[in-house]
């Protein structure tokens, strides 16, 4: 302690900037540290993280693990159960399954991962715009309760047999099922906020409508929006996986885990491994990405339960 | 007298609500000099903060208020103005600082953020210029530490830290008039006595118009010099606060200065009350607007609405019976 300076119980008032300074950088650790802990007590989130980051570092690394082409045929060894050349088995066409569940980790993650920022970034787009203006605000939910009406993924059947059968047309297809859930939620935000003082006193201020939309309304809203894009993008995965199963997803060859199911679905007596899989790993995958998406909303909000 | 810079002639705000148009003032009359100290006081929806937030404008036009009258800002008609002049008046020349500060800073920026915030809306200013400003402007209004707390979020702000943060925000850009809603209500008495000195400090140093807002006849008593007491929407006595205290002409003003607690009072004894309550806005009696509560009205004062009369040099009151109770205050 340097001289001069006053001892408050367990901090001390000084002159020194270098000790103000060191002092609130413990601060901060300490605060970082609390941040951490509160995350790691609750086993599912991270239980969840690891799953996802485990298949996100497996769908990455896919090419270096996996000794084989997904999409290359051995007629010779079709239908063949877990080895030690293909740990998963063969398909009905001989190719590797385990090649096929990685490359197909590519492409079910790929999906959710845009589907869920592109609802997230559209979603927030039109709640807060649908917040400046009665009539707008009027037909852009209407829209959405429409879109609502219909189950989730006879919409995207329908939309994909209108688009054609296409990975682009899959997260076009998706992202419309999605966003008007995510407009009505940053919208519902959006209404809290705008009711705030602290916008009143920025109007007082003399800050512009756009002004305050953007650069003060928006960053209230982003963390229940985060949230709601970790379940967006798990259940884009399902409806993914659902769409590619009964053949209006990710057009074969291309594997994906609704398409591996789907081949597998003719030959689930004589070869499980085809279905057992991709389908494990979906689930995972998906109860995943839900507990982190739990884990992520107790982190920004430890009054939620 | 100094410098006329706000000039508010004949006043009315009116809403629009389901039961028609509801007249929340009605024609107030006042001006306010160049580094004087204005308050505003009057018992809870006398039209006190309707009054300063029609000053900004800050009700939405379209579908909630009617504003009529004149506001003038050095001859210029701000009811005359658009939405988009009058945004350069807001913050940059009229400021308002609010009553619960926390609520009134914005949880996700730091309050160093928020300074730099509305010095460039106004101001064309570089992030550097406009963060050097904003340290200037903590250290000006009393925080210690300035570089260290602009990066504090409001949170961790003690209230009275977190209320000068509103008052160095609102005066970030040097206003004319800084308008101050009850800044003081939020907070403990000791915190409350230095937030004023500080508003009465920079009404000093940068020699603005403060309009202080509230109901705490104590605070205006100390720091103001002109006091303008409202009633039902409309001024019933304006004066000098010498005037108003040792010699209160309305009824009501000589109920609210003996409704203060005294030191030499018995224990046990009452304090001093208005009788009855403000009456809702749908239902404002005839004649004078505080006939009901006014122990000494008469048959005129039921029926005839009483002007705004001139008394001395001054003190104006809206009575029938100013002259004959100018006597001492009972």
């Amino acid at each position: 302690m340097r001289e001069g300076a006053i001892p408050i119980g367990l901090s001390y008032v000084s002159d020194g900037p270098d000790e103000m300074e060191q002092l609130r950088k413990s601060l901060e650790k300490e605060q970082r540290r609390i941040q951490i802990r509160r995350f790691t007590k609750n086993r599912g989130s991270v239980f969840g993280l690891a799953v996802v980051t485990v298949m996100v570092m497996l769908a990455v690394l896919a090419p270096l693990i996996c000794r084989y082409d997904p999409l290359a045929l051995d007629t010779v060894n079709r239908l063949k159960g877990s080895s030690a050349e293909h740990w998963f088995g063969t398909d009905s066409m001989g190719r590797d399954v385990f090649a096929r569940v990685l490359y197909g980790a590519r492409i079910s993650l790929t999906v959710g991962f845009l589907v869920g920022i592109t609802t997230g970034f559209l979603g927030v787009l039109i709640g807060l715009y649908a917040t400046t203006n009665k009539v707008a605000d009027n037909i852009l939910m209407r829209i959405c309760d429409g879109l609502k009406a219909i189950p989730s993924t006879l919409l995207a059947i329908t939309l994909m047999t209108v688009l054609g059968a296409d990975i682009k047309n899959v997260i076009i297809s998706l992202v419309v099922v999605s966003v008007p859930g995510m407009a009505r939620l940053a919208r519902g935000q959006a209404m809290v906020v705008k009711e705030q003082t602290y916008i009143e006193s920025m109007k007082c201020l003399g800050a512009g409508k756009t002004r305050i939309l953007w650069k003060h309304i928006a960053p209230n809203i982003i963390s229940p929006v985060i949230v709601q894009v970790t379940f967006v993008f798990a259940s884009s995965i399902i409806t993914e996986a659902a769409l590619s199963f009964l053949g209006a997803g990710v057009p074969a060859p291309a594997p994906s885990w609704g398409n591996i199911l789907n081949e597998g679905k003719g030959v689930i007596y004589t070869a499980w491994w085809l279905v057992l899989y991709p389908g494990a790993f979906t689930a995972l995958t998906v109860l995943g990405l839900n507990l982190l998406g739990d884990g992520i909303r107790d982190f920004i909000d430890p009054m939620s339960n | 007298m100094a410098e006329k810079i706000l000039e508010v002639e004949n006043l009315c705000t009116q809403f629009k609500t389901e039961r028609g148009l509801l007249k929340a003032i009605d024609g107030v009359s006042f001006e306010v000099y160049r580094g004087e100290m204005l308050g505003i006081v009057g018992e809870s929806g006398c039209g006190k903060s309707v009054t300063s937030q029609s000053v900004l404008r800050l009700y939405n036009e379209k579908n909630l208020a009617v504003y009529s009258g004149q506001v003038r800002l050095e001859d210029q008609n701000l009811f005359e103005l658009s939405q988009k002049e009058m945004q350069k008046i807001r913050g940059a020349r009229i400021s308002m600082v609010f009553q619960d500060a926390l609520s009134s800073l914005n949880p996700v920026f730091t309050v160093g953020n928020q300074i730099m915030e509305a010095l460039m809306i106004h101001q064309n200013i570089s992030k550097k210029e406009a963060r050097d400003k904003a340290v200037e402007m903590l250290r000006l209004v009393g925080i210690p530490d300035p570089e260290g707390r602009f990066y504090q979020y409001p949170f961790e702000l003690s209230g009275g830290m977190r209320q000068r943060v509103m008052i160095a925000v609102a005066l970030a850009c040097g206003p004319e008039i800084l308008i101050a809603d009850e800044p003081t209500t939020a907070l403990d008495v000791t915190i409350q006595a230095q937030i004023m000195d500080l508003i009465v400090e920079m009404n000093r140093k940068l020699n603005m118009g403060v309009m202080l807002i509230t109901h705490d006849l104590a605070v205006v008593a100390e720091t103001c010099h002109r006091v303008l007491v409202m009633y039902l929407g409309q001024i019933v006595e304006e004066g000098l606060v010498e005037d108003i205290f040792d010699r209160p002409l309305h009824p009501y003003t000589k109920g609210l200065m003996a409704s203060i607690p005294r030191l030499d009072s018995q224990k046990g004894e009452k304090l001093h009350q208005i009788k009855g309550t403000v009456p809702v806005l749908g239902k404002i009696p005839e004649g004078c607007r505080f006939a009901p509560r006014c122990p000494y009205a008469g048959a005129e004062c039921r029926t005839k609405t009483p002007e705004l009369k001139k008394i001395n040099e001054s003190q104006k009151v809206r009575c029938h019976l100013a002259d004959t109770l100018s006597a001492p205050c009972a």
